[in-house]
């Protein structure tokens, strides 16, 4: 067959091969560009997940400390020794209502022990579904007065 | 009837086809370069947020006991800013006081908001004692 009856024949044969051969490789580097945006996002939501531990955590512990800092500095501030032994504790409460990020926390505040030696306080604070816990142990006999923390998952 | 240049005419159209989806493509990849460098450069203003409420909670730990001589002078958030590229970036905002009903005793509380001034970052808060 001559190269003039092929061309006769397959009319538009070559528009069709480039067009072809084009679409496939713009669809090889769209493949790899859309490969690359799902990873970022994957990526954007496991550090959003971490983020909102570490928000809940900072919640936690600084609810804490103004907790341990008040029994400190006036040991019967939320009752007095009995009351501490038997446990104090507090309904879930919204501490962060931010109009401007739409993020809503709630915690909970635990403090039990005994006043003259060893006081805990257990907070646990939430977010949607999640929560970080975090207990300070407040040392009442060490000068100055010392706080171990541990965390709860 | 054939005529004469219709394969030279089919390979201009195609490879402008080709050359247009060619340019699309160079285009977004240069939208997504540019993204992904300020994404790094909001990284690296990100982690330096994230160390803020971390350096104030230790500070605040370390001087827990208010009581003692030795408590000092503690970190007020409102103070704490990050630095960039030389610039001081303001990050911290006191979002209002409210209460904590702990049993009978009511603790009045201030808030703070850690948070870049720009667009999906992370924010942090953290809680102090209204004296």
């Amino acid at each position: 067959m001559s190269k003039t009856s092929f061309r006769m024949k397959h009319r538009g044969a070559s528009l069709l091969m480039i067009v072809l051969s084009g679409f496939l490789i713009l669809s090889m580097l769209s493949a790899i560009a859309i490969n690359v945006a799902s990873q970022i996002t994957h990526n954007e939501i496991w550090r959003g997940k971490g983020t909102m531990t570490s928000r809940l955590t900072h919640i936690a512990r600084s609810t804490a400390s103004t907790v341990a800092e008040a029994i400190i500095l006036e040991p019967e501030y939320f009752g007095d020794a009995a009351a501490i032994e038997n446990g104090v504790f507090s309904e879930k409460t919204t501490v962060i209502d931010d109009p401007e990020t739409g993020i809503l926390n709630e915690v909970e505040v635990k403090i039990q022990g005994v006043l003259s030696s060893v006081v805990f306080v257990t907070v646990t604070a939430y977010e949607q579904d999640k929560y970080r816990g975090v207990t300070a142990r407040i040392d009442m006999k060490a000068t100055p007065k010392t706080v171990r923390w541990s965390i709860k998952k | 009837m054939r005529r004469r240049g219709s394969f030279l005419v089919e390979a201009i159209v195609s490879m402008l086809i080709f050359t247009v989806g060619l340019l699309a493509l160079a285009l977004s990849l240069t939208f997504g370069a540019r993204i992904i460098i300020d994404a790094g450069q909001n990284t690296i203003k990100e982690q330096k947020l994230a160390n803020l409420p971390e350096e104030y909670l230790m500070d605040r730990n370390m001087r827990i006991d208010v009581t003692s001589s030795h408590s000092g002078t503690p970190i007020s958030p409102i103070n704490q800013k990050i630095e960039h590229n030389g610039e001081q970036i303001d990050v911290v905002t006191n979002i209002g006081d409210s209460s904590l009903l702990i049993g009978n005793s009511s603790l009045l509380i201030t808030k703070f908001r850690y948070k870049l001034p720009i667009k999906r970052t992370s924010t942090f808060y953290v809680i102090e004692r209204k004296p």
